[in-house]
């Protein structure tokens, strides 16, 4: 049962109302006539007042009769109205309307309002709704009250708590009833929940500022264009290189932007293509200006599509790379430089030692020019990869390549690709050479059929371990030699100390030779996180 | 040694600002019969050379004394007199047109050397 917080009778019921009241106590009055010609017809004409008294009690029988009938329809017409008006209310109770006194205390309080809320209706009725629902305005209450005095309604947000705490966002529809004197009685509170719509705003609101966080702070240039190439986002570094305000970019091209109008066109065409072919790109673009060097950016652009997923531009994002270009030549120039040096001075030291061994012993001047080589040609592999590092097997097919002509099956080389530390990679070299050239003068080389498996693996285990095995095989019977020549020297020493490791030659015999190398692995091999990076520095400086 | 008998005789100019590297070549180029026309540590007396030697064969290092030779190289294209770089850049730090002439790099063996003869004369 909803409760009817008041009984408003219509203009019509009170017209009937009065009508009933009329026709009762004109009855009355008919009566009370009749009554009094009743009682004075003992005193004066006995038979005729006694009729027509007779006829007045009939009359306001009759009367009675009448005033009570529309009395009875009046009632039903009331319990009809009033029905109608519960039926009302508690349809209005299923919605999420409310009424409330001006007080605030809640006397309608139905379904929908418990299902937006929490509360039940014994938990709400009687209650001040403010306080109940911790509402808080977005303009004082009393001003809101005085526009609904002035106007009769109010429309706003509202932020209330729900029962179990959390906070919900509505649209409040407040309406105002007044008395018959025009008096405010009551107010009815509509409410739309809008707490997902505002969650949705918040959050939007909230990527919007992050995405403008990140555009006005990224290094680089960030920008989009749609399909005409036209600008309709640039951050500030953009900005800035154009050196126009926004309003002076949007919607321009590169053709008003760049010196060079070539240039313009060639970049609006590539960025054409990308966005035909719907790919995300990386690659460099080189811009020239006028009266400077080219700058050189290195630019990622994806296409931008539209909600259905069309394409409808790209977003790029450009790093100027010219200073890290720059310092990638002079690096590049003086690694060239440096092997310049290295290869002359190497070819010094032997035009030394070939002036100084004139006459000598042909082998010992050989032995020393092929020792010569064997360090340029580990030189070598070191200047091809910047000395950042050598991949072994580049170093070991090095250091093999001056014997291998034509023989290339007495050499089996296996193992994970790796990349060598400079130093490693020289040793490596340099022991690989030693062992070769042993090969060819005593061990499997110098026969026919002989063979070398040279195989490198990774140990795995607390401190994992690279190691390489050179093993002959078909050679001639081995002697254990009665003295070590420098050769194995410098591998069991040299090669050891220079890789932090361990290394053996066993003259095994009868079947060949084996060479093992043993070191740890951190030593000799370019870790793969320590990826050489430019100084802090000059990424500032061609940040802009 | 037997193919490097070819180059008995031949006139042969050398272009190398490195002295002993320069007196190695000289030794190796007599042990195969060249005939020594003379040696050049320095740009302008290479051109000088270069232009006025009777010359078959040349060893030109790329580098003197910090000083490109390539003005050297066009020379004796233009003599039409084949000819052989000496570096220790390797073939990348040559000029695009140059690129088909035999590059010998430092350090080399005298077969190398042979070698890298054999290919300019032919």
């Amino acid at each position: 049962m909803v409760a009817v917080p008041f009984a408003s009778p219509s203009t019509t019921s009170r017209v009937a109302r009065m009508r009933a009241t009329l026709v009762t106590w004109l009855a009355a009055g008919l009566l009370a006539l009749g009554g009094l010609l009743a009682v004075s017809n003992g005193f004066f004409l006995a038979t005729y007042t006694l009729s027509a008294a007779t006829i007045l009690l009939a009359l306001a029988a009759a009367v009675f009769a009448a005033s009570i009938w529309a009395k009875r329809r009046i009632r039903r017409d009331i319990d009809a109205k009033l029905g109608r008006l519960e039926r009302f209310m508690q349809t209005f109770g299923q919605t999420q309307g409310t009424l409330r006194g001006l007080d605030g205390r809640i006397v309608l309080w139905g379904i929908g309002a418990e299902r937006l809320y929490g509360y039940c209706e014994e938990e709400a009725l009687g209650k001040n709704g403010f306080d109940l629902l911790h509402t808080r305005f977005p303009i004082p209450f009393e001003e809101i009250n005085a526009i609904l005095a002035r106007d009769g309604e109010w429309q706003g947000e509202l932020t209330r708590r729900h029962k179990d705490g959390r906070e919900i966002h509505i649209i409040g529809k407040w309406s105002l009833i007044r008395g018959e004197a025009g008096e405010p009685e009551v107010a009815i509170e509509v409410s739309s929940d809008i707490t997902s719509i505002k969650l949705a705003q918040r959050q939007l609101h909230q990527t919007n500022a992050l995405l403008r966080a990140i555009l006005e702070t990224a290094p680089g240039l960030i920008y989009a264009k749609d399909l005409q190439g036209r600008i309709i986002l640039a951050n500030v570094s953009t900005l800035d290189l154009i050196g126009k305000p926004w309003p002076e970019v949007e919607g321009r091209t590169d053709l008003e932007f760049l010196d060079s109008k070539g240039q313009a066109e060639a970049v609006m065409v590539n960025d054409r293509r990308i966005m035909d072919q719907a790919r995300t790109e990386e690659f460099e673009e080189v811009i020239s200006c006028e009266g400077r060097h080219p700058r050189v950016w290195s630019s990622t652009k994806a296409p931008l599509r539209d909600a259905d997923g069309k394409v409808i531009g790209l977003v790029g994002v450009s790093v100027e790379i010219t200073e890290r270009k720059r310092i990638e030549e002079r690096l590049q120039l003086m690694v060239n430089e440096l092997n310049h040096r290295v290869k002359n001075t190497l070819a010094t030291v032997q035009a030394i030692a070939s002036q100084t061994l004139r006459g000598g012993d042909p082998i010992v001047r050989q032995n020393l020019e092929r020792r010569l080589m064997a360090l340029a040609a580990a030189h070598d592999v070191l200047t091809r990869e910047k000395w950042e590092g050598a991949s072994i097997d580049d170093v070991v097919t090095g250091a093999l390549a001056p014997f291998g002509e034509g023989g290339d099956h007495r050499f089996a080389v296996s193992g994970p690709s790796l990349r060598l530390l400079p130093r490693a990679a020289l040793a490596l070299a340099m022991g690989l050479h030693e062992l070769t050239t042993n090969a060819l003068k005593y061990g499997a080389l110098s026969t026919l059929n002989g063979q070398v498996a040279i195989n490198w693996q990774i140990v795995e285990g607390a401190k994992p371990l690279l190691r390489l095995t050179w093993i002959e095989s078909g050679g001639p019977p081995v002697a254990v030699p009665s003295r070590r020549g420098f050769g194995v020297r410098l591998i069991e020493r040299s090669l050891a100390q220079d890789l932090g490791g361990k290394a053996s030659v066993i003259f095994d015999q009868p079947a060949g030779i084996v060479g093992t190398i043993e070191a740890p692995l951190c030593d000799v091999v370019v870790s793969a996180e320590v990826t050489p990076f430019l100084p802090v520095g000059a990424l500032q400086a061609g940040a802009r | 040694m037997n193919d490097a008998q070819i180059f008995v005789g031949i006139r042969v100019l050398i272009i190398e600002d490195e002295a002993l590297v320069s007196m190695m070549l000289e030794e190796f180029l007599e042990q195969i019969g060249c005939r020594m026309m003379g040696t050049a540590s320095r740009l302008d007396d290479a051109i000088i050379k270069a232009r006025s030697l009777p010359l078959d064969m040349a060893l030109l290092d790329v580098n003197l004394a910090g000083e490109a030779s390539f003005p050297v190289a066009e020379i004796l294209t233009a003599r039409d007199i084949p000819f052989i770089f000496v570096t220790g850049y390797g073939p990348l730090g040559l000029p695009a047109d140059m690129r088909h002439i035999p590059v010998l790099p430092k350090p080399f063996q005298m077969a190398q050397l042979v070698d890298a003869m054999r290919m300019a004369a032919y």
